[in-house]
């Protein structure tokens, strides 16, 4: 059985998430002390908005004993079992696609989470916790992932103020790593864009503060330019961008220092955002030619129409997502012909076995192994199109069911008690290191 | 290849041409929208095909009627077409952006649909000798592909128009999200320009030196040669401003825009009332 069990936003709050993050040593661990116990094979995701178990495991083992392990590696008095979802078979299998397609992530389209996913394939795989079962499932889901990116927009559009801050410099500036930013502020919100513009390429940065040494230390972390907050009008025409958000009560930018400003810098365009509230540049400056004065609410109207952008491509990506789950199940259900194909091979090899000993001293010595071969090579070329027939992908369980039957009846196979228990995997099926096999 | 192969190989391409325009044209301007994915996919892929396919019909041409692809009006708006497509698939290949592709492929569009369309009419008679001259022929391609330039560059400068006053009033439309930056619009717009005004300047220069050869009547005062200079005037201005001057972007694309209308307005004028000589087609 799959199951997918762990703690998420949609089940419990940050602090209740934060108690289950676990380290890549604390999942590789956990995967190494179980697999092969607790469960055949195993997956775990753990970022900051969920640490999910995946787990293909044998009948007795259910969600409620997979979570009990999983509570075991950081008891915690807040974590409790309501905060725990389980998911098995269909489900579980929809809600990895889902999470690596980012339909679920907090942050709707945030694509980061397939690269995360990813990383936790890496991880179970390189703990030797990943058959083929959790392998096409974590490889269907990347694709999932994969397809919903290139197919639709979810992922499309800034979502936060600091990446709409960057989306709208670059809709105005080819190359950010040439432009000269002002950081007007060194408060949380000041701090916060000056990092990103950095993290995106700005190399130019000057921070200017009504308290000046309270600039140096953001202005070290960023290798900036600390500028004194009295002399910051002289030089506004040398700058790009400029970021604004003091505590201010009074406008710090005027439309007379910005008309001056553009005059020097010969109109050349100028972003200005101001995130400060109440607003600390003059709103008129935006009627000036060549300026592009944004505040927060033109921000948060910006982030809103890609949010709802993002919204309406839910259809597609989930349409997507059930292709995927359904692929993944086409080949799944080819699992229950498992046992009938271990006991084919069997009989099979049983008259081979039988008629080569009763032959077995009319064959010269030196050509004993060659017809031992051959025997062996004749058996598996009959048996390559029944095998293949039923490895072949059903839509349904009744008519998978009906081409085991036949078989069966064919080659008059005898009933097992112990078939699941029995179960041959193919070949790739036992649990240990897998090669990614990436779907294109 | 014998001149029926060729004729029929022509007509073929000359029924396939519009069709690939229009089809690449439709796919660029369904991924602008964002409706259909499968567009994104395969508009390149069409414009690609489409303009090879125009490349090789011009080969063709040229060799079945052993002479430039300048003596109709067909076959000029058609090499106006395949200059316009085969300079965007440069770009695009070239920067990877695909933001400008609806608005210029619906130019190269316009122009190839106009010929097949509207002027592949029955020609009576023999195209104007003069053109089959190799100079002339030179000349007139070289005029085509600068007119052809000033064209992108007047698209470009219209686009930045568009993003100026969607970045202005706070849009996110198609137009903000697929549009490339400012800066770059405008960098097209000139470079567009420029590469109009060379090919143009060396039209002049070729025209100088064979026209009065082939006409008695040549006149430098005729009014498509003061036409054409006032317009290579127009383009000189703008590349000084931008180079020499640095005048901002929204003043450089209303000069190439104004350009490009001048320069269509003047030379339909002056080529149906004034011109005396200077008439070819």
């Amino acid at each position: 059985m799959i199951y997918a069990v762990g703690v998420n936003h949609h089940t419990a709050p940050v602090t209740v998430r934060e108690c289950l993050h676990l380290t890549n040593e604390e999942i590789a661990n956990f995967l190494h002390a179980h697999t092969g116990v607790l469960f055949r094979e195993a997956g775990i995701v753990s970022t900051c908005n969920r640490t999910e178990l995946y787990a293909v495991t044998e009948d007795e083992v259910d969600g409620e004993r997979l979570i009990a392990e999983l509570r075991t590696l950081r008891p915690a008095e807040k974590l409790r079992d309501e905060h725990f979802f389980r998911l098995f078979s269909c489900g579980a299998v929809s809600h990895l696609f889902k999470v690596a397609a980012a339909v679920d992530s907090q942050i709707l389209g945030d694509m980061q989470i397939l690269g995360q996913v990813k990383q936790s394939y890496e991880l179970a795989n390189g703990s030797d916790a990943v058959g083929s079962v959790l392998s096409h499932m974590f490889m269907g889901a990347l694709h999932a992932g994969k397809r919903v990116r290139a197919e639709t927009g979810i992922g499309i559009g800034a979502v936060s103020v600091s990446f709409a801050a960057v989306e709208l410099a670059r809709k105005i500036f080819s190359d950010l790593h040439r432009k000269s930013v002002l950081i007007i502020g060194s408060g949380e919100t000041s701090a916060l864009a000056a990092r990103h513009l950095v993290s995106k390429g700005v190399e130019r940065l000057t921070i200017t503060n009504r308290t000046y040494e309270r600039a140096l230390p953001l202005a070290e972390e960023l290798r900036a330019k600390v500028l004194r907050f009295e002399t910051f009008s002289d030089v506004l025409a040398d700058f790009d961008m400029i970021v604004s958000a003091t505590a201010a009560t009074e406008p710090v930018i005027t439309r007379e220092m910005v008309r001056v400003a553009m005059k020097k810098r010969q109109n050349r365009p100028l972003l200005i955002l101001d995130l400060a509230v109440p607003r600390d540049v003059d709103p008129t400056v935006n009627e000036l030619d060549n300026v592009f004065l944004k505040d927060l609410d033109a921000i948060q109207g910006i982030i809103d129409q890609n949010l709802e952008q993002r919204r309406q491509e839910v259809p597609k990506a989930e349409a997507i997502v059930t292709e995927e789950v359904v692929n993944f199940f086409l080949w799944y259900n080819t699992l229950d012909a498992a046992p009938t194909i271990a006991q084919l091979r069997e009989k099979f090899e049983q008259v081979r076995a039988a008629e080569f000993e009763r032959f077995r001293n009319k064959i010269d010595e030196n050509s004993l192994e060659n017809v031992e071969m051959l025997t062996r090579r004749i058996i598996n070329k009959l048996l390559h199109p029944t095998i293949m027939g039923m490895k072949k992908p059903a839509h349904d369980s009744s008519a998978l069911n009906t081409r085991i039957r036949l078989v069966r009846d064919l080659f008059d196979l005898e009933e097992r008690r112990d078939d699941t228990d029995d179960q041959e995997f193919p070949a790739d099926a036992t649990p240990g290191r897998h090669e990614p096999q990436d779907r294109q | 290849m014998d001149s029926n192969t060729l004729h029929f190989l022509n007509g073929i391409a000359e029924v396939f041409l519009p069709i690939g325009y229009v089809m690449a044209a439709f796919l660029y301007a369904m991924d602008f929208r964002r409706c259909e994915s499968i567009a994104g996919h395969w508009k390149t892929r069409v414009l690609q095909s489409t303009v090879t396919l125009h490349f090789l019909y011009i080969g063709m041409h040229t060799a079945e009627y052993g002479r430039c692809m300048v003596t109709t009006p067909f076959e000029i708006m058609s090499l106006i077409a395949f200059t316009i497509g085969t300079t965007y698939m440069i770009i695009e290949l070239r920067t990877g952006e695909r933001g400008t592709g609806p608005f210029v492929v619906a130019l190269a569009t316009l122009f190839e649909l106009t010929s097949a369309v509207v002027m592949k009419m029955p020609t009576s008679g023999d195209p104007n000798p003069v053109l089959s001259n190799m100079g002339i022929g030179l000349h007139v391609s070289f005029a085509v592909f600068g007119y052809a330039g000033f064209a992108l560059s007047a698209v470009h400068g219209l686009l930045y128009l568009l993003m100026y006053r969607e970045l202005k009033r706070g849009g996110t439309g198609s137009i903000y999200k697929n549009l490339p930056s400012l800066e770059s619009l405008e960098r097209m717009t000139v470079l567009s320009s420029l590469v109009g005004f060379v090919f143009l300047t060396v039209s002049m220069i070729i025209g100088g030196v064979w026209l009065p050869r082939i006409f008695e009547n040549y006149s430098y005062l005729d009014p498509k040669l003061i036409a054409t200079a006032l317009v290579w005037l127009m383009y000189a201005v703008l590349l000084t401003a931008f180079y020499a001057m640095n005048v901002d972007g929204k003043r450089i694309v209303r000069l190439s825009i104004w350009g490009f209308v001048f320069s269509i307005l003047s030379m339909t004028l002056v080529n149906m009332f004034l011109s005396q000589f200077h008439r070819f087609l």
